[in-house]
Formats: structure tokens, sequence, C-alpha cells
């Protein structure tokens, strides 16, 4: 079975805290290549955020999600105080990203400009279920193409392919095992092996500072919508 | 790159002529290039990928087998398996491997092991500790065709296996035939 991945143009670790934290201990190039990839993973579930949202009568959401990160992300600061906050960076980015809206609003009164709604009345203290989901989509798609290098690197690339045809192509494991030779108690193996560090992956780049397992499954849930 | 157009998954099927269309049977679409796009996944198969990152309880050989899998887990092993507790009891810990060994140097192994893997240790010693352990289990049921650990047959089958699909070559065979040899100590 053939399965291809997708050639990465940067090399993103497995370890986001510690790649991150030694991006912004590097300058300007560290912290612009830690803003890219918080962009690239992080720019679709918040566009699908303020169009789900209130917000959504400010504009359009790509320029509103683009202000955002040029604003914040712009600060030399933002992500080393994300670092030190507790708080997953899902959760640190759509906070942000609210207060920022927020500020947009009071800027548009201030010009006299008319609002269709008042921010003070929006009571969406929670991320949207949709957020979440995208945010969720996102991440698994980072953590399968990490997992697939990694596999490969280790030389278990079959094994990647055996947990790809199960769990995405919904195979059996005989099935599966006929086609690599192997029985099917084998391929069941090869395929929990590839999940071990699919787990390992995803729990990587969701987690934060400080976070308990417990609080990484509890993140996870919420990733599910 | 945006993430919204990765692609990573090639289609199994060589004679698949899916020209984007739902693929039957699977929770995935194509292009014509037969491959998946992310966005293409289903919300089922989404949350159950999500749901492999859940951990809930980890047993200590969850942890080395964490440990073995990350990308530079062959390297650790390699090195381990000459360091203590392994070079306290065999000059080269090939032989674990390869046999003969004798029993008092597997129960060495093995009560080596349990101590390094205790509660008042640090990971490394605790990780360094279960694979002693394992491997002293292992290198008994295959080569004195004895069973040193107090577990059931039911439980250790499986780590073993899993201990086999995280390690390479003829450390792979090893738990794999270990494995196997669990069976004449299976209760049923």
């Amino acid at each position: 079975m053939a399965v291809m991945t997708t050639k990465r143009t940067d090399v993103f670790p497995h370890t986001q805290l510690t790649w991150l934290s030694s991006q912004l201990d590097e300058g300007d190039l560290g912290l612009a290549k830690a803003r890219e990839h918080v962009m690239e993973v992080y720019r679709e579930p918040l566009m699908i955020y303020v169009k789900g949202s209130s917000f959504r009568t400010l504009g359009d959401a790509e320029e509103l999600v683009s202000g955002f990160f040029a604003d914040r992300l712009g600060r030399t600061d933002y992500l080393s105080e994300w670092l030190s906050s507790g708080r997953p960076l899902r959760r640190w980015l759509l906070v942000g990203l609210k207060y920022y809206l927020k500020e947009q609003i009071r800027a548009k009164k201030r010009g006299g400009s008319s609002l269709a709604f008042d921010p003070d009345d929006d009571d969406q203290d929670h991320p949207s279920r949709s957020y979440n989901e995208a945010s969720g989509r996102q991440l698994v798609a980072r953590a399968m193409i990490q997992t697939e290098e990694d596999l490969r690197a280790r030389g278990f690339g079959e094994h990647w392919e055996v947990f790809v045809a199960h769990h995405l192509q919904e195979r059996l494991f005989a099935s599966i095992g006929e086609e690599h030779g192997v029985d099917e108690k084998r391929a069941a193996v090869m395929s929990r092996t590839a999940a071990r560090r699919f787990r390992a992956v995803l729990r990587e780049l969701v987690t934060w500072p400080g976070a308990s397992d417990e609080e990484l499954d509890s993140e996870i849930r919420a990733l599910c919508g | 790159m945006k993430n919204s157009t990765l692609k990573f998954v090639r289609c199994a099927d060589k004679d698949c002529e899916t020209d984007g269309n739902q693929h039957d049977g699977t929770a995935m679409s194509k292009d014509k290039d037969h491959t998946t796009k992310i966005e293409n996944l289903d919300p089922g198969t989404m949350t159950g990928l999500l749901k492999i990152g859940i951990i809930e309880k980890q047993r200590p050989v969850d942890r080395l087998l964490d440990r073995l899998i990350a990308v530079d887990g062959g390297e650790w092993f390699s090195n381990v398996i000459q360091e203590p507790p392994f070079n306290a009891v065999f000059a080269d810990a090939a032989v674990l491997c390869q046999g003969p060994v004798e029993r008092v140097e597997i129960n060495s192994l093995k009560s080596k092991g349990k101590r390094l893997s205790g509660a008042d240790r640090g990971q490394e010693d605790r990780l360094r500790g279960t694979l002693a352990y394992m491997l002293s289990v292992a290198a008994g049921l295959v080569h004195l065709e004895e069973m040193v650990s107090s577990q059931p047959a039911e439980v250790l089958e499986p780590v073993l296996q899993d201990l086999s699909g995280a390690l390479s070559d003829e450390w792979s065979t090893l738990f794999a035939s270990a494995a196997a040899a669990t069976g004449a100590y299976r209760l049923e």
C-alpha cells in the first residue's frame, strides 16, 4: 500500500514546547518561525470561530484573523506570555482574538461607526464547538505528518501503513496482514505501535507548560467537539 | 504550506478509479491522484483519531514502549543494554537475544530490574528497570523455557507482543518468540 506525505518545508520537532521555547530564544528569525507555525495551525479554526460568532458582523473573517495575528503575534512577548500562562494554546489564542475584536469594535465606535451588536452583550465565554473541532482537525493533520516521519525514520514505515489502513480505511487486520505478509495478530501489534507514536506526538502538540496527563486528556476530549 | 491542503494518504487500492467521490466502505474521500485530504476525513474518524491521544491509565511498560518508539528509541535501547543493570550481569547483552543464558543470570537481571523500576527511582531508572525486567522474562521464556514472572501469561503476552512491535530485527524476534511461548502457561 502506498502512503504519501506532503513534504514539509520546515522541520517541526515532536515537542512543540521545546521547539517554541528554543525559537523564542533565537531572536527575530526564530520568532518568525514560531509565528508561522501558530498561524498555520490556528488560522482556519479562528476564522471558523469568527464566522460562527457575532463578531462576523465586524468584517471578513480572514482579514480579522490576519489582523489579530499581525497585532498580537507581532508583539515579541505574546508567545512567551502563553508559555507562562498555564493555558492550552487553543484557549490562549481564542481569548486573545476576542479581546482584539472587542478592541476593534471600540475603535469603530470611537470613529462614529454604527455596530450591529454591543460587544458587552457578547457572552460567548467558551470556545465554540466548531472552533474546537477545527483545531482538532489541524492538530490531527500535524500529528499524522509528524508520526509518519518519525516511524519511517525508525524503519517502521510498514507500521504506519497498517495503522492508516486500519484507522482511516477501516480495513480488517487479516486483510492488511495478508498484504504485508504478516498474520492478523502481528498486523494489530504494528498498528498499536504506530498508534502509540501518534498518541505521543498528538499530546506533544497539544501540551502546554505545567499540563498534567489528566489535563491533556481533558483538552483532547474538548477537541473532539 | 497550508494545512487545509494537506494530502497524506494514497489509496490502498491500486486499481481504484475513484475521481474524488466518497470511497465505498471507507472513512475518506480522495482526489484524482488517490490522495486523501484531512478535511475529507469524516467526523467519526477524526474523533477516533483524537481519542487515540487519550491515555487515562499509563502502566510502567507503557512508558517504556513510548520511549522505545520515540525517534531516538532505537539508539536509546542500544545504549541502555550496554549499561547498568545489564552490564552488571552480562559482558555482552546480545546474549539475551542469542543465548545461551543461565537461570542465575536471568534471575539476577530480573531482580535488579525490579529494584530499578521502583516508584522511588527517577524516570530513566524506571525505564531501564522495566526493560531489564521484560528482557529477563523474554530471555527466560525463549532460552530456558521458563516463566520467571509471576504475572499471568494472559497479561504478559500482549505486552511482549507490543515490545516486539516497538523493536527491530533480532530483538523484535526475541519478544515475538517469548509472546508465543506464553501459550504454554495459559490457564485455560
